[in-house]
């Protein structure tokens, strides 16, 4: 019986490590008193690993080149999920002492650790969520995306411009995929188009197939699709293709994952509305730090990453002394010209990105 | 009325994934009287070998398909042999065992992550295109009628197997009374041996079908085992006849749900209808009768 027990704990514990994943110090240095915490927050498991990982890599990228003498990071893995979000920002707040934090990618998790961070005077900069509520999240919440309705309003005009003027909707039902679809269906009705279906689906899920029987039964010209779980875009793509939809096929930065390039010729001619692309030298810096092309997301938090570094150079130690040094900063990044409004967001442009021969190219404006 | 006809199309696709994975699992927990959660691990873990011998060695696909429904079905009495065995040896109760499955599941899920990375993986094994068109509107690709077939061919075989061999008879007389079905000699380690070998290999050929149709990634086996336990209540899950058409229900129920209500629901028309069940008909539509194990 002792035994047994000992042998559940053992399993128990190999599995809470595990699934912890990279929660612990990159960095263990001495934990004087002069010493500025920066968080690293994001999912490294889970269904949008790949999005936090890149992002982590571009933050670490900053921080190898800045090397900062009293900067410690720690790193926090939220599996982009809002109760594990929360759990890591008041962790790091109140174990670590953090003063700022990068993160978290999915917008309802940044939501569920924007209050912690707020009370407790911790700026928070999201590389990657885009939701409209951040604007609201707090003056210590700051992101190095821009927000929907950019992109909304965007994809919105794109595909009016394009004449098309019936518009089906697919997107994940959480924060980011019901905010970004609203605005363009308010864009969209609002320039005279329709919105012939309207369908969602759990992120993660990988079975769409009466959804978008639904979408066919409508006859689109276009659907757009909000996804921000590879495994979810990978199955919808190719389910669009078995059950035999002909209308054209939009999708938010999501889809912009080099996953679905493996389902072939049955994804060409996929157009992405993506955020401005990483400064060629930012590609070439991830290119030889990783040896890989930089994913979506790693150039916005190696701005995020750079933001911090400057406020710190510029002699802030303290989470309001970073708060008010990144209000008054401008500076061009990787991800385009950095300069935070009053509600702590990013101007940033729109390009459209197409899957052509197999790859993604960003389509001259 | 093709919107009608393809989903319910979906919904037997949808639901033979499910009832492949019911049927695995309840088959052990017929004979074991445990949660064995890790069972999801098992179908992913067979989609990742198909992924690995396959995608990445480059073995024929039918060889593949072979070694990855033994390998298994070996991973399954390895799980019992190791880990469930010498726990219920020592005395652990059924809640024990249900923990110690969690963590099977959660371990592995992790070590896939480890050795595969957390992306998404395709087998690439069917090129991605349109469906055939059948009359009435339904599309469909070979490879679901292919699934329907295969799933209806194995819960034939596994009928059969339960009613007319002396070893599925012996099973049977385990899950209805295991002191009885010792006092008669038969010997319920053997059986388990037997239900694991076969419940997992079942999981083995869930696994392949799921990593063709859908695509792979470490964690979809939480969500492949709540369906799957979901359609075995709904149908009786110490029944494998009912829990494999517990499965079909639950297919058909999201699938034509999500016709009348917001297809956000989806998962919500299932858990109602698990909620519905627990409260009304716990043993099931075909289940049997409580208390005749639960003592």
């Amino acid at each position: 019986m002792r035994t047994g027990t000992i042998f559940i704990v053992i399993l128990v514990v190999l599995g809470i490590l595990f699934t912890a994943g990279c929660a612990d110090t990159e960095t263990p240095g001495e934990t004087g008193e002069e010493m500025i915490v920066v968080g690293i927050m994001g999912p490294y498991t889970g269904g949008a690993a790949v999005y936090g990982n890149a992002a982590k890599d571009g933050a670490m990228l900053a921080f190898d080149e800045a090397d900062l003498p009293n900067v410690i990071i720690v790193v926090e893995d939220t599996k982009s999920e809002t109760r594990e979000a929360a759990t890591a920002m008041n962790k790091m707040v109140s174990v670590n002492n953090v003063q700022a934090v990068i993160g978290d990618l999915i917008s309802a998790a940044t939501l569920a650790a924007a209050p912690i961070a707020e009370q407790n005077q911790v700026v928070m900069i999201s590389p990657a969520s885009t939701s409209t509520d951040i604007s609201d999240a707090g003056d210590y919440i700051f992101r190095t995306i821009p927000g929907d309705d950019g992109q909304g309003i965007f994809a919105a005009n794109t595909m009016h411009e394009r004449g098309y003027t019936k518009l089906a909707l697919l997107y994940t039902n959480d924060q980011y995929g019901n905010g970004l679809a609203g605005i363009i269906s308010e864009e969209f009705t609002a320039k005279g188009g329709e919105i012939v279906a309207d369908e969602t689906y759990e992120a993660g899920s990988s079975d769409m197939r009466t959804q978008l029987a639904k979408i066919k039964n409508s006859n689109p010209e276009v659907i757009y699709i909000v996804s921000n779980t590879p495994d979810s875009s990978v199955a919808l793509l190719r389910q669009i293709t078995e059950i035999g939809i002909d209308a054209n096929i939009y999708g938010s930065e999501g889809l912009k994952v080099a996953s679905i390039l493996e389902l072939g010729s049955s994804v060409e001619g996929i157009v992405i509305t993506s955020v401005s692309p990483e400064s060629e030298d930012f590609r070439q810096k991830y290119m030889d730090a990783y040896a890989e092309e930089a994913p979506a997301f790693a150039a916005q938090a190696y701005d995020a990453a750079t933001a911090i570094i400057m406020a710190i150079e510029q002699g802030a130690t303290t989470g309001e002394e970073i708060k008010n040094a990144l209000y008054e900063m401008e500076f061009d990044g990787a991800s385009g010209h950095i300069k935070f409004n009053e509600m702590g967001d990013v101007e940033g442009g729109y390009v459209l990105v197409e899957v052509r021969d197999g790859a993604f190219v960003t389509l001259e404006e | 009325m093709s919107l009608l006809a393809q989903s319910i199309i979906n919904g037997l696709i949808t639901g033979s994934i499910y009832a492949l994975v019911a049927a695995g699992y309840s088959l052990i927990y017929s004979t074991n009287n445990f949660m064995h959660f890790a069972h999801g691990i098992s179908v992913v873990a067979a989609g990742y070998m198909v992924y690995w011998l396959f995608t990445l060695a480059g073995t024929p696909f039918y060889a593949t398909c072979l070694i990855t429904i033994l390998l298994s079905a070996l991973f399954g009495l390895a799980m019992y042999r190791l880990i469930y065995l010498p726990l219920q040896r020592r005395g652990s109760s059924n809640v024990i065992l249900l923990i110690a499955s969690i963590g099977i599941l959660i371990f592995f899920q992790n070590i896939i992550q480890i050795a595969f990375g957390s992306g998404v993986k395709l087998i690439g094994y069917i090129e991605v295109s349109r469906g055939i068109a059948f009359p009435g509107g339904i599309t469909m690709t070979v490879l679901q009628i292919v699934i329907l077939l295969i799933s209806g061919i194995i819960f034939i075989m596994l009928y059969q197997f339960m009613q007319k061999t002396k070893l599925g008879r012996n099973m049977r007389a385990v899950s209805n009374n295991k002191e009885l079905a010792s006092i008669v000699g038969i010997d319920h380690i053997r059986i388990s041996d037997f239900s694991f070998l076969i419940g997992s290999a079942l999981a083995g050929v869930a696994g392949i079908l799921v990593a063709l149709e859908q695509n792979l990634s470490p964690l979809m086996g939480t969500n492949l085992m709540i369906k799957g336990f979901t359609g075995a209540v709904i149908g009786g899950i110490n029944y494998v006849p009912g829990s494999i058409i517990g499965s079909f229900v639950l297919g058909m129920a999201e699938n034509l749900g999500i016709l009348v209500l917001p297809s956000g629901y989806k998962d919500a028309i299932a858990f109602s209808l698990l909620f519905l069940f627990l409260l009304f008909k716990p043993n099931g539509i075909l289940g049997k009768k409580e208390g005749r194990f639960d003592k």
